[in-house]
């Protein structure tokens, strides 16, 4: 990535709120300028250029995070546009709110990946999540548009309440998947031998649209991009929600 | 100009007068190429001309699975309307009768921009009767649709642009015959060549008609100036004692660039055999260039390929 690159260099376990460094707010400004904004982190308030290593670049042409023993939340959180790239952990809201771009993530996400920030009633609504790792509980809550792929396993709750979009988890998912789901698909990579709670067994076939779903992730690398087959197990609901959400198991 | 020749066939000192015209182009999938071509032929029926049938319309190419959207079989289609607004009551009609219809088929945009965007799937999602499932993948919206042989996939629009309708010529030939074996080569020619279509029936027209008719009720009759038959009794005949037959391609397309190229490659095919092969001459139908402002002469066509 030929941008600009942030590399943590402060003490092992400290939270920060990586919210405020989108590429789209960094663009054209120099990596002095970067170093120089202010950034929540542990219970306080610190530069950027006092926890991260700055390097020359401009954040338009993509972010390289590289978080080191860091524990860095919210990051790409309401991005818009752009690319980032984080070379390790996320943690909690990673893309949360989110409205275009890209945020690959090759390591672990935390809760509420590409979910909603508190107090806001909408998720993710547009971009593109990659996630190499696995992701903690309620990924994609309340989301509204666009695709999060984690390779590895999600946690309870995913797809909790979502309102469109795609949430695609490799290595399946922990308890109560779709749970309030209104619209939308959760498409697992293992198969599911009983409908979710909520959920009506809708059967087993080849999903066209699955193509266009492949098509879309084509360069990413994502588990759903290497695997060959469209051929789903389909769970209709949540049916208190008025069924038009469905779980998909690779079959 | 002096005269022109190709393989001994004259080169009529005439131009084709063609109009502009809006199109959008469709790119249709299916299981197999024989369900693409079901489902093609249908889309593209009763699409000959705008007069009577409000579109022109053909399969511009076919498609392997690398270049679909599905990864299936498909064909690029392409519909030439007057208007755009003709061109969305018409697109949406026929993609719900003919392809929705069709058996595993599925319709996405085959122009991505243009001057504006006509609904497919974002006018027939309603069918779904609210089983409809919108997906939105990067700036493309899809919807699915539940029908009984799973889901219909339909993109839900499609851009249309401004493109040219009614370039043409007329072979000339000895026979009914070798005036049918010309137009078959030409249509040969002229198919893989992408931008281009050939609305007619096998792409080739025998019914040329003129503006017009002694019946007020009619603005358009058959072109007595190149019917053989009427030779005799026609006063301005425009063909020679030992012309028995002639028949006529129409190409619609994208711009003057891809007429020019499928009626230089068509000609070209056409005359290939040369007065041997029984076609004495090529000419074109123009109404005297007043009414179109395209204007595709045929030296100058052809004498591109010649230099």
């Amino acid at each position: 990535m030929s941008g600009m690159t942030l590399t943590f260099r402060g003490d092992a376990g400290m939270a920060v709120d990586m919210s405020a460094l989108l590429p789209e707010r960094l663009a054209g400004l120099t990596a002095g300028e970067v170093a120089g904004l202010p950034l929540p982190c542990g219970g306080g308030v610190a530069t950027v250029g006092g926890m991260f290593e700055v390097s020359a670049g401009d954040a338009a042409e993509g972010l390289l995070i590289r978080p080191g023993q860091a524990v860095l939340h919210r990051v790409g959180a309401g991005m818009a546009s752009g690319r980032i790239l984080v070379e390790g952990d996320a943690g909690n809201h990673a893309g949360a709110g989110m409205s275009g771009g890209l945020l690959r993530i090759a390591g672990n996400a935390g809760d509420a990946l590409g979910g909603a920030l508190p107090g806001l009633p909408l998720g993710m609504r547009g971009g593109l999540i990659g996630v190499g790792g696995s992701a903690g509980d309620r990924a994609a809550e309340r989301m509204r548009r666009g695709i999060v792929v984690v390779d590895g396993p999600v946690g309870a709750y995913a797809a909790g309440f979502m309102v469109a979009g795609t949430l695609a988890a490799g290595d399946g998912c922990g308890p109560h998947p779709g749970f309030g789901m209104r619209r939308g698909t959760l498409l697992l990579g293992r198969a599911q031998d009983e409908a979710p709670e909520g959920f009506a067994d809708g059967g087993t076939r080849d999903w066209l649209f699955l193509h266009l779903l492949r098509r879309a992730l084509e360069g990413s690398g994502s588990w759903f991009e290497r695997m060959g087959t469209t051929r789903a197990h389909r769970f209709i609901g949540d049916l208190a929600e008025g069924g038009h959400g469905e779980i998909l198991a690779v079959a | 100009m002096a005269e022109m020749q190709i393989n001994g066939v004259r080169i009529e000192d005439t131009f084709a007068e063609a109009f502009p015209m809006t199109y959008t182009r469709l790119v249709i999938t299916a299981d197999t190429p024989a369900w693409v071509e079901a489902a093609t032929s249908s889309l593209t029926g009763f699409a000959t001309s705008v007069i009577g049938c409000g579109c022109e319309a053909a399969v511009e190419r076919l498609l392997t699975p690398e270049e679909t959207p599905d990864s299936r079989p498909g064909a690029a289609v392409m519909i030439f309307g007057m208007s755009t607004g003709d061109l969305a009551k018409l697109v949406v009609n026929r993609v719900g009768q003919c392809i929705m219809t069709s058996p595993g088929s599925a319709c996405y945009a085959g122009l991505l921009q243009g001057t504006k965007r006509i609904p497919l799937g974002g006018g027939l999602r309603y069918f779904g009767d609210g089983h409809q499932i919108s997906k939105k993948f990067g700036d493309r919206r899809f919807w699915r649709l539940p029908v009984m042989d799973g889901e219909f996939v339909c993109e839900d629009s499609v851009a249309v642009a401004k493109g040219i309708g009614g370039g043409n010529f007329l072979i000339l030939a000895a026979s009914h015959r070798q005036c049918l074996a010309a137009a078959e080569a030409a249509v040969a020619a002229i198919r893989p060549l992408p931008g281009v279509i050939l609305p007619f029936p096998g792409g080739v027209v025998r019914s040329g008609s003129k503006v017009g008719s002694k019946y007020k009720a009619l603005i358009a009759s058959t072109n007595t100036r190149f019917c053989p038959t009427l030779r005799a009794v026609e006063p301005e005949t425009l063909l020679a004692p030992n012309v028995e037959a002639v028949l006529e391609l129409v190409l619609d397309g994208i711009d003057e660039t891809a007429i020019r190229t499928g009626m230089r490659a068509g000609i070209t095919a056409a005359a290939a055999g040369g007065t041997a092969a029984g076609v004495l001459a090529i000419t074109a139908g123009n109404y005297g260039g007043k009414l179109g402002p395209h204007h595709f002469h045929l030296h100058e066509v052809m004498g591109e390929a010649m230099k």
